[in-house]
């Protein structure tokens, strides 16, 4: 909003200024006949490979003949801890609960762990007490266990999956998924929002970390691993017996397609460019037997897909034998043509299962019994969705397990960060290093003295980005993650055990000329369109370093350049061109750092990952190029997306009062 | 901070601050996402009544909220959910005003920054 407002002050009254801009409205209307409409028959087929077993089959149909059309679309509907207490979950038999990034048990996103299994255990109890003379059908708990258990303050955290995908390593991608099985079976939840399998496209998009790579097939290769880490295999039923939890692909689909890279955006590409690039990973997902489907916020050729019928239910469901259930994101049905978040029968009938309904779960559940009781739902689709629902219950092993705190693993509380997944969260930091440029400066000569400057260098939630903890991952400090090594511990740590020292010094100044310097820089933590930005630029206020950079060098000092971002970012602004190691990801927790010894500094980190861009534009997938093998990737040419940006330079500084006039009409952006 | 900041001091009657643009925008995605207006604020002088509020296109569309602002000459990043502008009426989705601060009667304080975000170091009550 920076970019486009300007500060007025006035007396009162004259603050009503019209509004003079006249913008074309945002469609709200589904796109002309054709657009938005795919083909399933033109889409590739696979088998789901979890056994339909008739005891199971038989008990659903019993359960159907059971329950009251109030429980049918109580399961239906998933509820945001923020704003459900147990005892709604009793009386509106709902299916589901989660917690979003910001929402904790009691109010407190910062809970300690026990309390998690507390509530989960509060909730679990009140969806089976059948004391209204109901079917009793228990709840799961789904949450955002995206890298690594990491709402969960002491559990390990993963690197993002950008720097996952540098590593090119799928056999550590089924041991972190494990691992983070077992952390969040320790405080209670069935359930992860994750594996993402987006393919971004456009590098400027906030959630383009949360992709493995921008090469589908990258992807694709590690889907499966991830999905057999967190669930087992998919043959292998009762997962809360054993330390399994249940997985789900996201977000279907395009929502790293979307043009310009802006979130919730419009993906607007071809069905073949849809099923090819985009739709590639939920092969390996459906053929490992994912449990459940998260639909995107985003649209296809101007349709909201979460009221695509012609891809969830046509593609997805029957052209791609997907046999588990489908789940909507944050109130995006809200989003759907014709929709409130009150009111959104379009995405069931679009063949949605179960609605992400965080603070709008009684109204929703309320519309849809309303409707359904008015025959304006069929009550084939309300038991299609039930059946599927129930299905992965039984797959889960729910209906059997006891509750939460009495299931395996449950309490361990040492589990959450224990050094064994400690070790393979920092071989995972290790392989995603990415070395940009070694000139002969590394690796550094730990008997020496080294500087460490720059910013973000002695804080974990820089390290670790958004989901960790907080949404944002903002709003936190190294005390919230205990057992935790910065980049600064580490250098410090690895150069006194070799005989060296090491001095921290943001602003690079010294007394005594160090032998070499490690400047570190960066972007800060954020989540979904916080992060989303015009150009592949730093912001303004986090180019500090550089100066740092050129004040070291101008000394004759060595410098390594660290940078620790999200994405790939146009580095050319920083001097001292030697070395500039690049660090693909910002989760490293224990991340000891950076390659002080020659063992570290070889091997898998020395591969080149995402292509650095040349320039703020863009990356363009049609202008796309291999580099270094591996990764697609190369700056665009096109004219919207030129050397030079089409966008304003980068928000102004705090407190800037006015700003430069914008063209109008231009998209709005995240903040 | 001090330095970017602008102070305002107002001799008295009523009188208002606002970050407004001609384009309208659709804050309706950041309204779902629980996000805030962060505004970071020192106020030396306290008004006699203060509200922070938001306009929105179309006649008479904008809400304003009362809120209680303590004088004690420090910057704090205060933030007004956005859901609670949603919940008093505002249309989200053409946003020409996302901040307004009004006071009334003499004031003296000093704005740094108007943001979107999450990370507010006061959340205002929904009053």
């Amino acid at each position: 909003m920076r970019t486009s407002l300007r500060l007025v002050l006035g007396a009162a009254g004259a603050l009503l200024l019209s509004a003079a801009a006249v913008c074309a409205p945002k469609a709200s209307t589904a796109p002309a006949d054709g657009k938005g409409v795919a083909h399933p028959s033109i889409w590739p087929k696979y088998r789901y490979p979890v056994p339909r077993d008739p005891a199971v089959e038989a008990n659903i149909a019993d359960l159907l003949k059971r329950m009251t059309l109030e429980e049918k679309i109580g399961q239906l509907v998933q509820a945001d801890l923020c704003c459900v207490k147990p005892e709604d979950v009793k009386k509106y038999h709902l299916g589901s609960i989660l917690v979003g990034g910001n929402s904790g048990p009691n109010g407190n996103d910062f809970a300690p762990a026990p309390d998690w299994l507390k509530a989960a255990d509060e909730f679990y109890l009140a969806s089976v007490d059948k004391s209204d003379g109901g079917v009793g059908i228990p709840v799961i708990w789904g949450i955002d266990a995206v890298h690594g258990h990491a709402n969960i303050i002491g559990a390990t955290v993963f690197p993002h999956n950008i720097g996952l995908g540098a590593m090119g390593d799928p056999a550590l991608i089924e041991k972190i998924g494990a691992a983070t099985a077992q952390e969040v079976r320790v405080t209670g939840q069935e359930w992860t929002f994750a594996p993402t399998v987006t393919v971004p496209q456009d590098y400027r998009w906030g959630r383009a970390y949360e992709g493995y790579s921008s090469d589908p097939k990258l992807v694709a290769s590690y889907v499966g691993a991830m999905i057999r880490g967190l669930q087992g295999p998919p043959d292998k039923p009762n997962l809360l017996a054993r330390d399994k939890i249940i997985a789900s692909t996201k977000h279907f689909l395009a929502d790293g397609g979307t043009r310009n890279g802006v979130d919730q955006g419009d993906a607007q590409i071809s069905e073949q460019q849809l099923r090819d690039i985009h739709g590639l990973p939920y092969g390996p997902a459906i053929e490992n037997g994912v449990a459940t489907v998260m639909v995107s916020f985003s649209s296809w050729q101007g349709r909201k897909m979460t009221g695509n019928k012609s891809l969830i239910s046509g593609v997805l469901k029957q052209r791609m034998g997907f046999g588990g259930f489908v789940v909507t994101d944050w109130n995006a049905h809200g989003q759907v043509e014709g929709c409130t978040n009150d009111s959104c029968p379009q995405a069931l009938m679009a063949g949605i299962d179960m609605y992400m309904a965080p603070d709008s779960w009684k109204p929703v559940w309320n519309d849809l019994l309303k409707r359904a009781k008015a025959g304006e739902i069929p009550m084939s689709r309300i038991d299609d969705a039930v059946s599927r629902i129930l299905r992965v219950k039984f797959r889960l092993g729910v209906f059997t397990a006891g509750k939460p705190s009495s299931r395996p693993l449950a309490g361990q509380w040492n589990l959450l960060g224990s050094p064994a997944h400690r070790a393979i969260a920092r071989q995972a930091v290790r392989e995603s290093l990415v070395l940009l440029k070694n000139d002969g400066v590394l690796p550094l000569k730990a008997s020496g003295r080294l500087l460490v400057a720059g910013e973000g260098m002695d804080d974990v939630s820089r390290q670790s980005g958004g989901w960790t903890i907080s949404w944002q991952g903002t709003g936190l400090n190294n005390t919230m993650f205990p057992g935790s090594t910065t980049l600064w511990q580490g250098l410090k740590q690895a150069m006194t055990a070799r005989g060296g020292s090491a001095e921290l010094s943001p602003d690079g100044s010294f007394t005594h000329k160090p032998d070499a310097a490690v400047v570190v820089f960066g972007e800060k933590p954020y989540a979904e369109f916080q992060g989303d930005r015009a150009t592949l630029a730093l912001d303004a206020d986090l180019a500090g370093p550089y100066a740092t950079m050129k004040k070291l060098k101008a000394a004759g000092i060595p410098v390594v350049a660290v940078m620790i971002t999200g994405r790939p970012l146009e580095v050319n602004p920083a001097p001292g061109r030697g070395r500039r190691a690049w660090r693909t990801a910002r989760s490293f927790r224990s991340a000891t750092a950076s390659p002080t010894s020659r063992r570290e500094s070889h091997g898998r980190s020395l591969r080149r990952s995402p292509a650095m861009p040349a320039t703020r534009g863009s990356i363009s997938p049609t202008a796309c190029r291999r580099r270094a093998g591996r990764w697609c990737w190369a700056t665009s040419t096109g004219p919207t997306r030129s050397a030079s940006p089409p966008f304003p330079p980068t928000p102004s500084p705090a407190g800037r009062m006015s700003l430069p006039p914008t063209p109008r009409c231009r998209k709005a952006r995240g903040a | 901070m001090q330095e970017g900041a602008r102070r305002v001091e107002v001799s008295g009657g009523g009188a208002a601050l606002a970050v407004s643009g001609h384009d309208p925008l659709d804050l309706g995605r950041e309204t779902n996402a629980e996000v805030l207006v962060l505004f970071t604020l020192k106020l030396d002088k306290a008004p006699a009544s203060a509200s922070v509020g938001l306009r929105c296109d179309g006649t008479g569309c904008g809400v304003r909220v009362p809120v209680t602002l303590p004088a004690n000459g420090k910057f704090i990043r205060y933030g007004m959910p956005l859901k609670c502008l949603a919940l008093k009426g505002a249309d989200m989705s053409k946003v020409t005003a996302p901040f307004i601060f009004e006071t009334t009667g003499p004031a003296d304080y000093s704005l740094a920054e108007v943001r979107l975000g999450t990370d507010a170091e006061q959340v205002l009550p929904c009053n």
